[in-house]
């Protein structure tokens, strides 16, 4: 007997209520012995199979390496489909320590889940096996929509496929659910998703609404077609059939079919089956002289993967506050300060976020903003355009371009003693919630000053080395920033400007880190201004590399 | 050609159409080097109006596509010349060309700029520079001041 | 630089005076709106007066305040007529009458009539601000009124409550003591209403700065050059305007607080802006800049002085100058 099944078999014995049934022995790979947990509450202790994995104490791929076995088990909340307890606890590279912690979290998990039958508050989802459909795994994503469906409504769908990718080591393909249309091919419902997504190739997929959970105990997905019996209705036989037979000629092909119930009373949650045409699980048999559609029972039910990308869980992990992801947002000048506070704001929740710029994105932009080499040259608005749209499915710019940025600059600059002219732009600048300047551009910082606007207003600026950040957002703009940069006040380099070859524009030194990190501070700043409902005010956050690096905001 | 520095300092600038000619043409013969030369004028309007009305071609220079130094070797006598008339017409600043670019002044101009104020000698607080650049088939000029350690540029008036 | 001949400049470019005709524009736009409530209440109204900066001689020009008080009979609305239907009566009036040529509004205690910007771009602004005698025939002795609470006003909430008030004794009040300390009071009133304006929907009211300027000179010793005052102003307010029981007395009626028109936020937005300005300023003079800008239309240009300079001799050339990118 190894050292290592000794400690461990020690070790379990010493444990209070836990008892050693069949002593711990190593097996091909794994440790395995079984062992009586008893806590108050219980009639007799629970029996549990243990298999201690080759890194115990570590963790690996974000699992324990302890198993607890209890098929008995599987009807109750967090047990895996193999009957092993679902765990989780602190980390120790000590053996002994991790067991203590591995068996108090079995004693909670029975006191939480076998004794008092607790329901989670958040919904766990149906434990579905990820398995290959033929050469590869599916996935598809889909949204919520305005649309209230009725109990085994069925009909068409169209998806698109938007990557083909790699699942550790086997072939996915992942797709987006685009609309849902009735049986007869009339429009139900569009998913919202962003232009660039809706404008993918569709194919065709089917769809049936029933309501209750395709599942045992709330937990388990079926795993053959009998178990749909009593969920399918007969019309949607029919269905199935007569769409086999319209797809006759792609026989062999896979028809995804999207099964649709309530997770609560106003969520549905979709799991999509993979049908392959020809090999429908129906079968049509004569009764009464009449062919009827049956369900083919015996046969196994391929599912893909589903994941709900509405807006709630695709920013669920955190965003911004509300007044700054539900406003409309414009971003004038999208350089090295502007790219990285529209990224910033589109991966923090925003939505609604229109770009002016009339510049052209060239290699040197790369290494200080949010562009990539592999588009080349071509103008920035478009490039963040196709970028966002790879980003957040729920991007929605409205206006930008190339030709709406030289329009802007002209008409604000050449025209801001026309009254007419003023007003129109007062009034399309009005439709903005937040406007960001970032162009650097102090003819047009003048500019806008002049307006009479309601928007949010913020002029972002660095000057040179990234030494110093000067946001302005109140109606004295103009004389602030001016006074900031006019070389009295803000002290920073103005000789070591960087001087790209063959261009005559020299512009300030700083890194995408020295930009960034001032960058998402101030929006941090503004951030909890908006938190806290307070009025946003001039600051200037300067940074001090002295000693230790910190950053100082200075409100005005 | 009368130019207007912004409204904010209010210093204008006049220069002979053909002197300007000339001085296209010049810069174009040099294509695609650089060149440039001295500009000869005088202050009018109570100081606030600069003429010019005359230049002198540097007869020591070196030049390449992205580069132009000039001497003030063998000028001297024309300075003279012209300080000698009445009125008085005297050294006011540089012209040099941008082949393929645009009139915008680099940080090399900015400092030849510095270098002409630091230079007690030439006894000139407000140097001007022209530059003219060849962007493409264009001709774009650019005509700046210095005032008060900035760099204004002047506009159509 | 220096920061008390700055804020002079910053008051010279601010005078009213130098915006002759927009001046006139509202004065004539307030006789206008004036005349047009007479007309329409006749006897129930006595002569509406403007109770502005510009009365109290405390106005800058680029923000207007024309507060046009009008003050009605007890009964002019009934015996049994309330405030609520004093102001919906002149709103309604209002409303109908400008309605083309402005927008209505209907604010604390006021209806704000926002004239639409004419050919030359100008944009007029008047208040009206409906008030009541206390009794019939009362307010040719006493001037005393009440006001209608339209929305919530600091801690004063809606319809639930009304202002009393004598609106001749607060211009009378101002006005006195500006008269008499020309050169503290109205100079330190102006620069804060510059300031105020430097920011956007700032919650104090003009007759708040007016007031707490004139509190916080009476209670602190003030002396020095204009800066100097100025900062001795600025401070008190930092100092003062947050702490549990402050108070402004309304000089029209002593149990109106005027503390009561700031919410507890509001004041603890003042002080810290007050104390922010105070740093800024001291870390750099030129901040001064920013919090009391000079108004660019009237920004005394020195650019007639500006020449070409000339230090005598002939100018001689540098004997060697680079130019073009490469060093």
């Amino acid at each position: 007997m190894s050292d290592r099944v000794r400690e461990i078999n020690t070790k379990i014995e010493s444990i209070p209520d836990v008892k050693l049934v069949k002593p711990f022995e190593q097996g091909e790979f794994d440790i395995n012995g079984s062992i009586f947990i008893f806590i108050e509450g219980l009639e007799q202790p629970l029996k549990f199979d243990v298999s201690i994995l080759p890194q115990y104490p570590f963790r690996s791929h974000n699992t324990e390496t302890i198993k607890f076995y209890n098929e008995e088990l599987l009807e109750y909340k967090h047990i895996m489909g193999n009957g092993s307890i679902c765990i989780h606890t602190a980390h120790s590279p000590m053996l002994s320590e991790k067991l203590d912690y591995d068996i108090a979290s079995v004693k909670s998990w029975i006191r939480k889940y076998y004794i008092n039958k607790d329901i989670d508050i958040h919904y766990e989802h149906l434990i579905v096996p990820q398995k290959p459909y033929k050469d590869r795994h599916y996935a598809f994503f889909f949204n919520e929509v305005d649309y209230i469906f009725t109990k085994n409504q069925f009909g068409f769908v169209d998806y698109s496929i938007i990557n083909n990718g790699i699942f550790y080591i086997e072939k996915i393909t992942s797709n987006i659910l685009q609309t849902y249309y009735d049986r007869n091919k009339k429009l139900l419902t569009d998913v919202k998703w962003n232009f660039q997504l809706k404008a993918l190739n569709k194919s065709s997929g089917l769809f049936i609404f029933i309501k209750e959970a395709p599942s045992h105990n709330h937990r388990w997905v079926f795993n053959n077609w009998d178990e749909f019996a009593a969920l399918l209705p007969q019309n949607f036989l029919n269905f199935l059939h007569t769409t086999q037979e319209s797809y006759q000629k792609d026989t062999g092909k896979q028809l995804p079919l999207f099964v649709g119930y309530n997770i609560s009373e106003t969520e549905i949650h979709w799991q999509v089956v993979m049908l392959e045409i020809g090999n429908f699980p129906i079968y049509g048999e004569r009764v009464n002289k009449q062919w009827l559609t049956f369900l083919d029972g015996s046969k196994a039910v391929f599912w893909a993967m589903t994941r709900n990308c509405s807006y709630k869980y695709f920013f669920g992990r955190g965003r911004l506050n509300e007044k700054i992801t539900n406003g409309k947002i414009l971003i004038i000048g999208i350089g090295a300060i502007g790219s990285v506070v529209a990224k910033t704001l589109l991966r923090s929740g925003c939505t609604k976020i229109d770009f002016i710029d009339f510049d052209v994105k060239e290699p040197e932009n790369v290494c200080r903003s949010e562009y990539n080499f592999f588009s080349g040259i071509t103008n920035k608005t478009d490039d963040l355009i196709n970028q966002f749209c790879l980003i957040s499915p729920f991007f929605e710019p409205t206006i930008g371009g190339y030709n709406y940025s030289e329009a802007f600059d002209f008409l604000l600059k050449s025209h801001l003693t026309d009254t007419t002219i003023k007003s129109d732009i007062e009034k399309r600048l009005n439709e903005y919630d937040l406007v960001f300047d970032c162009s650097a551009d102090n003819d047009l910082l003048y500019a806008l000053s002049q307006l009479n606007i309601n928007s949010t207003l913020l002029n972002l600026s660095i000057s040179n080395h990234a030494k110093q950040l000067v946001c302005a957002s109140e109606r004295n703009r103009y004389e602030f920033i001016t006074t900031q940069f006019n070389g009295s006040v803000l002290k920073f380099d103005i000789d070591d400007l960087y001087n790209p070859t063959g261009c005559w524009s020299p512009t300030f030194k700083a890194s995408y880190n020295d930009i960034n990190a001032l960058v998402q501070f101030a929006i941090k700043h503004i951030n909890l201004r908006f938190e806290r409902d307070k009025a946003l005010r001039n600051f200037v956050i300067e940074n001090d590399d002295s000693d230790c690096l910190t950053f100082k905001p200075k409100e005005f | 050609m009368i130019l207007r520095t912004a409204e904010k300092i209010g210093l204008s600038l006049e220069v002979d159409d053909k002197l300007l000619n000339e001085l296209v043409i010049i810069g174009k013969e040099h294509y695609p080097n650089e060149f440039g030369g001295f500009l000869v004028g005088n202050y009018r309007d109570d100081n606030r109006h600069l003429h010019i009305t005359n230049m002198i071609l540097p007869k020591s220079f070196m030049a390449s596509k992205y580069s132009f130094e000039r001497s003030t070797k063998g000028i001297k006598n024309e300075l003279d010349k012209y300080y000698n008339e009445t009125p008085k017409k005297f050294y006011v600043g540089e012209w040099h060309t941008h082949p393929d670019n645009r009139a915008i002044p680099s940080l090399t101009d900015i400092s030849a700029i510095n270098t002409i104020i630091q230079n007690h000698s030439a006894c000139l607080v407000n140097p001007v520079l022209l530059i003219i650049g060849f962007p493409r088939t264009q001709v774009d000029l650019g005509f700046y001041v210095w005032f008060e350690n900035k760099l204004y540029k002047y506009e159509q008036s | 630089m220096d920061k008390s001949l700055h804020l002079e400049t910053v008051i010279r470019t601010h005078q009213i005076t130098k915006e002759k005709q927009l001046l006139e524009k509202h004065i004539q736009k307030k006789n206008e709106v004036k005349e047009a409530l007479q007309e329409n209440f006749g006897c129930n109204i006595y002569s509406p007066f403007n109770s502005g900066s510009y009365a109290k001689n405390t106005a800058i020009n680029t923000k207007f305040d024309f507060d046009l008080v009008s003050p009605f009979k007890r009964n002019a609305f009934g015996s049994n007529g309330t405030l609520k239907e004093m102001y919906e009566a002149v709103y309604d009036f209002l409303f109908d009458k400008y309605k083309i040529e402005a927008e209505v509004k209907k604010q604390k205690v006021s209806i704000g009539l926002e004239f639409y910007p004419d050919s030359v771009g100008d944009r007029i602004k008047i208040d009206v601000v409906p008030g009541r005698e206390f009794n019939q025939d009362q307010y040719k002795d006493d001037e005393n009124l009440n006001l209608y609470v339209y929305y919530k006003y600091g801690n004063f909430a809606a319809d639930s409550e009304r202002i009393k008030t004598n609106v001749q004794m607060q211009i009378n009040n101002i006005k006195d003591r500006a008269d008499k300390e020309k050169d503290s009071i109205r100079k330190i009133i102006r620069l804060l209403k510059v300031w105020k304006n430097t920011k956007y929907n700032y919650p104090t009211k003009s007759f708040f700065i007016e007031l707490i300027t004139i509190k916080a000179i009476d209670n602190s010793d003030i002396t020095g050059k204009l800066w100097d005052k100025l900062k001795t102003v600025l401070e008190y307010i930092r100092d003062h305007v947050n702490n549990e029981g402050f108070t402004l007395k309304d000089p029209g009626n002593s149990s109106n607080d005027l503390a009561d028109t700031l919410t507890d936020n509001d004041k603890q937005q003042l002080a810290n802006d007050m104390k922010n300005m105070l740093e800024r300023i001291e870390e750099n003079d030129e901040n001064i800049k920013t919090y009391f800008p000079e108004n660019p239309k009237f920004k005394e240009e020195d650019k007639n002085k500006n020449k070409y300079g000339t230090n005598g001799g002939m100018p001689i050339p540098p004997p060697k100058l680079n130019f073009g990118l490469e060093k």
